[in-house]
């Protein structure tokens, strides 16, 4: 048995309005990320890193020493952050343009290198760059190394440069984020008949597998799977959400589970309308009797940090005997929940989606909720 | 010049570092960036600190090659268009 042993996570609740930009629109972030960025000498992934990869955490890994490997994967989403590509920043006085001095850390892989060399984790280090699937994406790796080859503890670092003008004119101009002058119209939600659509959000998650934990786990961890889906446009999704459904079915095969174990969901819940109907469409599909919520309304769309942060974020919730709505929602809805309930039992599903036609789905169990 | 140079050097090194890496601090000019743990991109972002400290442009600091603390602080003075007086104002330029 895998278990979660600790996470920790950084989610933006305070919004700006960012208006500079070529597609101005409302961001979830953490300004003081945001210190002396234009200087290139510090850069928002980096900080954002500090607030989860905090002391008690090494301590932790350093006072607690495992028997076996000990790997580290960092869930970056993409191979450079915003200083590398920045062909899509046409505003270089705008008020989030930066470019970074150091490009070297920028490149994740070495990024990536330096944390797991900093946390001891000298058996293995990856670096996954499959979009806003990333952070759950990585759990398929995480599970196989620790059944198959001899890993004990495992370390999942997901985090991004969210939040930068080329990040920002990359949605807006692909009409994924929600724009500033749609506001009136619309509002973010997901699974709604009126409102659609997310802002981007900055934020990190770090989560620590294990085999043998020493302490109480927070979670066990039951399976993971990740799918692609037969569709020739790699920004969009199929609408019978055949992706979604081959990574839930995968990871419930890995987890000898049935659908009807699955009793709760956080989805990956963008509310755009393409992944409104994909998403949905494969959930009741596949399984039965659940409810599900998403966590993109209120802190933003993460991208590569989301499927793990938001995961932790429900924890965090079921702690406090709630599973919350969805916000914005406009009709009563028991499933995809338009109002809070008190905790769910049984095997909690996490989905998440990338670009690229990636899907993955994730199976835990939360500790004192089996 | 009342600055610290060493003590410079050492907050420096503790910036560009991992925040939680094991970090060795030096005690004298003579000592050698190799033996301090050092490694070569730890060289790179420390050059850039104190390219932007001493007001040194990346090309310049491009061509620093140097085996000791003593090396480095020759180096920076040989090319700065700026000398920072203090260690407050030396961090201040990269914090």
């Amino acid at each position: 048995m895998i278990y979660l042993t600790k996470y920790k996570t950084a989610a933006s609740y305070e919004q700006i309005v960012v208006e500079d930009n070529l597609y101005p629109q409302r961001v979830h972030w953490q300004p003081d990320t945001y210190a002396r960025a234009k200087t290139g000498m510090t850069y928002p992934p980096q900080i954002m890193t500090d607030k989860v990869l905090t002391k008690d955490v090494t301590d932790y890994l350093k006072n607690n020493p495992t028997k076996g490997k000990t790997g580290f994967i960092l869930a970056a989403g993409s191979q450079g952050w915003a200083g590398v590509r920045s062909k899509n920043d046409n505003r270089d006085d705008g008020f989030l343009h930066y470019k970074y001095k150091m490009p070297l850390v920028t490149l994740t892989n070495i990024f990536g290198g330096r944390i797991a060399s900093s946390l001891g984790a000298f058996d293995y280090c990856s670096t996954d760059a499959s979009a806003c699937a990333s952070g759950l994406k990585v759990l398929m790796e995480v599970q196989n190394l620790m059944n198959n080859f001899g890993f004990t503890r495992m370390v999942v670092l997901a985090v991004e440069d969210q939040i930068n003008n080329s990040t920002l004119e990359f949605f807006g101009r692909s009409d994924a984020s929600l724009l500033l002058k749609y506001e009136a119209e619309n509002k973010p939600s997901a699974f709604d008949p009126v409102y659609h659509g997310f802002n981007i959000g900055q934020g990190a998650a770090l989560a620590i597998f294990e085999t043998n934990p020493p302490e109480d786990p927070e979670a066990e961890f039951l399976g993971a799977y990740t799918a692609a889906e037969d569709f020739s446009n790699p920004l969009g999704q199929r609408p019978d959400g055949m992706g979604y459904q081959k990574a839930i079915l995968g990871a419930l095969e890995v987890a000898k589970l049935h659908p009807s174990d699955v009793k709760l969901v956080k989805t990956h819940g963008t509310g755009t309308l393409v992944n409104n109907q994909a998403e949905k469409t494969a959930l009741v599909t596949v399984l039965k009797d659940f409810v599900a919520t998403s966590y993109k309304q209120r802190v933003g769309h993460t991208l590569a940090a989301s499927g793990l942060m938001e995961t932790g974020l429900l924890l965090d919730d079921l702690k406090q005997n709630l599973v919350p709505g969805i916000p914005n929602r406009t009709n009563t809805d028991d499933v995809f929940l338009s109002y809070d309930i008190p905790t769910v039992s049984g095997v909690l599903l996490s989905l998440a989606a990338g670009m690229g036609n990636t899907y993955s789905a994730a199976l835990f169990r939360p500790v004192g909720n089996v | 010049m009342d600055l610290n140079f060493v003590e410079l050097f050492n907050k420096i090194v503790d910036l560009a570092k991992p925040v939680h890496a094991a970090k060795s601090h030096a005690s004298s000019l003579d000592a050698e960036l190799q033996d301090l743990g050092i490694d070569s991109l730890d060289t790179i972002l420390i050059s850039i600190y104190f390219g932007d400290i001493y007001g040194i442009d990346e090309e310049t600091m491009k061509q620093m090659r140097v085996t000791t603390i003593k090396d480095l602080q020759d180096f920076l003075l040989s090319h700065a268009t700026h000398t920072p007086q203090t260690i407050e104002e030396a961090m201040g330029r990269v914090q």
